[in-house]
């Protein structure tokens, strides 16, 4: 099994096991909302980890490429220029709904986007400062 | 990644010792995404990865790597 199959895997495990949650759920009469998600997300969480732990002798190759790649300098690189430019793009489409939102008259979509861009500008101006002195 | 590369010998010096991209991205504990970058000129090592390689190869990081000055027009 290469990487990419291993992943895919993981994943659907953890698919699997969100849906075998929410039916679960369904099954014994569940009817609150939120417990229905939550039992999808903690099915998913238990699944996923039980097949993690199964793969760690199984597939060790594949998970030693994986956690190679997540310490390789390049790849580091990559994920910081790669999260910065999603920042870069998400500020741009919040602004830009934020405008659209007051021209239209949503002004409550416009005020959530505000708070958002905000509490976004707040974080980064936080971790900056903390990296500004580690570093 | 962005701005001026180093020359480098690397694949010159891995061919010689016989190494493949993936053997030699596992003896450094990096990605052959990696080395293949390197050897391309894409991508420039940290200090860090410069010393182990040329520790690796038992070479001084001047053989491996080269650094041009850029020519300033006058």
């Amino acid at each position: 099994m290469n990487k990419k199959k291993y992943l895919i895997t993981i994943f659907l495990s953890g698919f699997l096991g969100y849906f075998g949650g929410i039916i679960g759920y369904t099954l014994i009469g569940g009817d609150n909302k939120i417990i229905y998600q939550l039992s999808g997300l903690v099915m998913a969480s238990i699944i996923g980890f039980i097949y993690y732990l199964y793969s760690k002798k199984k597939y060790s190759k594949e998970l030693k490429e994986i956690q190679v790649e997540q310490k390789d300098e390049r790849g580091q690189i990559i994920a910081g220029k790669s999260s910065m430019y999603t920042l870069i793009l998400t500020v741009i489409l919040s602004i830009s709904i934020f405008i659209i939102s007051i021209l239209i008259g949503y002004e409550l979509i416009a005020i959530l986007i505000g708070v958002l861009y905000i509490v976004i500008l707040t974080f980064y101006l936080l971790i900056h400062s903390y990296l500004e002195k580690a570093y | 990644m962005g701005g001026k590369f180093l020359k480098n010998k690397l694949e010159q010096i891995r061919k010689e010792k016989g190494l493949s991209q993936e053997a030699l991205a596992s003896k450094l504990d990096v990605s052959r995404q990696t080395i293949s970058s390197l050897e391309n000129g894409r991508y420039n090592p940290s200090l860090l990865l410069a010393f182990k390689i040329a520790k690796y190869f038992d070479k001084k990081i001047e053989t491996i790597f080269i650094y041009e000055e850029e020519e300033q027009d006058e």
